[in-house]
């Protein structure tokens, strides 16, 4: 005998295949969705790390930008600077300025520069940096009285250029002068122009370093000599021995 | 017939399948959820970066067009550098040369004198051989010339029977700045 449905009772829904589908799709898609975004989000922690640096680097150069931007309206004061440490440790090959510094110095301390030699390098170079450096040898002899020997050696220490003695050598003279004899050492140093990403490199903080600023100011207090350069005198003459 | 208990299965399985839908349907929601906030996390610190770099980069032309200063700063700081190596190792010997005259005894002449870093050489001559005694012990004396020379020797001594002139060699040997700082 069948079984008879009553009419009255309600069949559940056929929901069980539907929402196996539904299931089987939305985990479908979420594990479609996690192979999509794992290789993109694993990036996560090292992109927020490169994001922190990039962020340390723009607040650093921000400040050294603003650094720079109040330099430069002191740029006539760090010029000044600038030119009195050039006068300490002159770029090479301006031996003659030195050589002219002297011969000022002498005619100041009112002593006769009887001979001033150039030596050569010395191979005695305190400086050690990157940059073009040389230290060149000076040979003076001047002669005058005592006290204006000590006045020209004073000065010529305390002057700028800095000029290193080696030893002294003082003697008389049968005219009763005294004849002084200095071996010298100059230093000097070319601080070649930055190019490129160097310019952004440079530490501005050590402008204001104790030493660096000891430095510019012994090297603003030395004695500085400024020369009259005659660019009149005229070439060629009859007679090379006679003025 | 008795229909009861399998209408009830069925009606569980039903209610089953209904809550676990729902249950699939939040959770799929979620981790959909999570992987799209993780992928726009992702792409926000990706478009910081580029943020800050375009920002650096700007910063770098700003810097860069203030080449003069930067080159002037760089010359400063390089030069002094070099300033504080040099400057300590310049010897002065002009204070050295103005402390001779006070050692010397009246009747004293001096011709020639040798300053190096470690001695002065004086050669001269004078009225007798008590003047270079005296000459030596004023140099090594505390008082007068005792901080600036550690000993006096003689090197040499000659008297002029005649005149009885002496002549001279006395060599006076420099403190070092370490024998100074020892107590």
């Amino acid at each position: 005998m069948k079984p008879t449905i009553p009419s009255n009772l309600k069949l559940p829904r056929p929901t069980v295949k539907r929402s196996s589908l539904v299931m089987i799709s939305l985990w479908g898609a979420s594990i479609i969705v996690i192979l999509i975004t794992y290789p993109l989000a694993k990036k996560i922690p090292q992109l927020h790390t490169e994001l922190n640096a990039t962020r340390a680097d723009l607040a650093k150069i921000k400040e050294t930008s603003a650094q720079v931007r109040q330099l430069s309206g002191q740029l006539n004061e760090l010029t000044l600077k600038e030119q009195a440490l050039t006068r300490a440790i002159p770029d090479s090959g301006n031996a003659p300025v030195i050589f002219e510094q002297i011969q000022k110095v002498a005619t100041d301390s009112a002593v006769s520069l009887n001979s001033l030699n150039y030596t050569g390098e010395t191979g005695q170079n305190k400086i050690t940096s990157t940059s073009t450096e040389g230290s060149v040898g000076l040979g003076i002899v001047v002669s005058g009285t005592f006290e204006r020997l000590t006045k020209f050696l004073e000065t010529i220490e305390n002057a700028s250029p800095i000029l290193t003695p080696e030893n002294l050598n003082l003697a008389t003279s049968e005219g009763g002068e005294v004849s002084m004899s200095i071996p010298l050492t100059a230093d000097f140093l070319i601080v070649p122009p930055l190019s490129g990403d160097k310019l952004i490199q440079i530490d501005l903080s050590l402008l204001n370093s104790p030493q660096t600023d000891a430095a510019t100011q012994n090297a603003l207090g030395r004695q500085e000599y400024k020369f009259n350069v005659d660019t009149k005198s005229g070439i060629g003459k009859r007679d090379p021995f006679v003025r | 017939m008795n229909l009861m208990p399998s209408d009830s299965a069925s009606g569980s399985r039903a209610l089953y399948h209904r809550y676990a839908q729902k249950i699939s349907i939040f959770q799929a929601i979620i981790i959909i959820s999570i992987c799209v906030g993780l992928l726009g996390a992702r792409f926000a610190i990706s478009a910081g970066i580029k943020v800050s770099k375009a920002s650096i980069e700007r910063e770098k032309e700003i810097i860069l067009a203030q080449e003069t200063t930067l080159n002037t700063v760089n010359r400063i700081i390089v030069k002094a550098e070099a300033f504080s190596k040099v400057a300590p190792s310049q010897k002065k010997f002009s204070p050295l040369l103005s402390k001779i005259p006070e050692l010397l005894p009246s009747g004293t002449i001096l011709q020639s004198m040798t300053v190096n870093e470690l001695s002065v050489m004086l050669k001269g001559s004078t009225i007798g051989a008590l003047e270079v005694a005296k000459l030596m012990e004023v140099a090594t004396d505390p008082a007068k010339g005792g901080s600036t020379f550690a000993d006096a020797q003689l090197q040499e001594l000659a008297i002029d029977p005649r005149t009885n002139e002496v002549q001279f060699s006395v060599m006076l040997q420099l403190k070092n700045d370490s024998e100074e700082a020892e107590p």
